[in-house]
């Protein structure tokens, strides 16, 4: 059984006057293995992809699946029982330490979660026919991502354009998922 | 305007046969305030026995925004994985409530059923997630299966959310 540990440290001296820092340490216990890898989103998914908070959850189909669920209903409720880690970085642009990155122009990765039956989107179309999620986290250039994830749902990545930031000349993520 | 620094270790000498280390760092411009709130689930009555950690469009959809949660039940803080059938799972979904969402979210049904869980956090365990400022975020305890009926004990959740 292979371990990892992951350490997150978070600080600041000036937030809210006061100062913050904290560090948090994690051992994992995997039994699967696991490794970083690095993709480029375009080469999946290039067309113009509105925002999926106006036009409503995108289908698997349209972007990169990062991890597939294991569940055959994918409610609220995950019985897959093997705890499972996604941690998935933004690299695209020069800087890997970049910050948030111009908001028009920047490419931004955004995550979604889907599968069979996912969620009960009742209601009128956009979100009534879809079968993923919206958006469940954004991660702007040199950002990063760590989430235990759901082991029953599929997780997917796509940049697209629109307001939520374009992603026209590529987007490189880097990411693993350890269980 | 506040920064903050976040860095991220990611270590292990065995993983499959290879020695796996690397850190990434980020810094945050922040453009409002933010600090680490305790919490006790079971405490939790909104929102079908879920607590709501992040209301939809708090802020604008195109501000970096960021959601530290750590499940701090147990005596230990630095605890594994835990026990998938006993120990207490900290669920994290979203959906939109109110007419905060515009129409754009569905919103939370009865048990909190609306959309799958998005992450699941062990005890000991952490997430850091940029979110979606667009969404609302909500967390309930139960076991990894998400019976909440096994769960006895309390479940104490830290959490930040910054912008």
């Amino acid at each position: 059984m292979a371990t990892v540990s992951t350490t997150f440290t978070f600080s600041s001296t000036d937030i809210s006057s006061d100062a913050l820092s904290f560090t948090v340490s994690e051992n994992l216990s995997l039994t699967g293995s696991g490794g970083v890898v690095r993709f480029n989103l375009a080469a999946k998914y290039t067309g113009s992809m509105e925002d999926p908070n106006v036009w409503g959850p995108r289908p698997g189909t349209d972007a990169y699946e990062i991890y597939a669920g294991s569940g055959s209903s994918n409610d609220n409720n995950p019985s897959g029982s093997v705890p499972t880690y996604l941690y998935l970085k933004n690299v695209t642009g020069s800087g890997f330490s970049a910050s948030a990155g111009g908001m028009s122009t920047a490419s931004c990765v955004h995550i979604f979660v889907s599968g069979a039956g996912s969620g009960n989107h009742t209601g009128s179309a956009p979100y009534g026919a879809s079968n993923g999620t919206h958006d469940v986290a954004k991660i702007y250039q040199g950002g990063f991502a760590y989430i235990p994830i759901n082991p029953n749902a599929s997780y997917y990545a796509y940049s697209p354009t629109g307001s939520g930031g374009a992603g026209l000349t590529g987007t490189i993520i880097e990411y693993g998922v350890f269980r | 305007m506040a920064t903050v620094s976040t860095t991220f270790t990611f270590s292990s000498t065995d993983i499959t046969s290879d020695a796996l280390s690397f850190t990434v760092s980020e810094t945050l411009s922040l453009t409002g305030s933010g600090g680490i709130q305790r919490f006790n689930l079971s405490d939790a009555t909104n929102s079908g026995s879920a607590y709501q950690v992040y209301n939809s469009q708090s802020f604008n959809e195109t501000d970096p925004t960021y959601l530290y949660i750590k499940n701090v039940t147990g005596s230990g803080f630095s605890g594994s994985a835990g026990g998938p059938g006993t120990a207490s799972f900290v669920h994290v979904f979203i959906s939109g409530s109110g007419p905060a969402d515009n129409g754009k979210f569905p919103k939370l049904q009865g048990a909190h059923n609306g959309l799958p869980s998005v992450a699941t956090i062990s005890q000991g365990g952490f997430a850091y997630l940029p979110i979606n400022p667009d969404a609302s975020y909500y967390i309930f305890a139960a076991d990894r299966t998400g019976t909440e009926g096994n769960i006895t004990a309390s479940t104490i959740v830290e959490f930040g959310v910054f912008n």
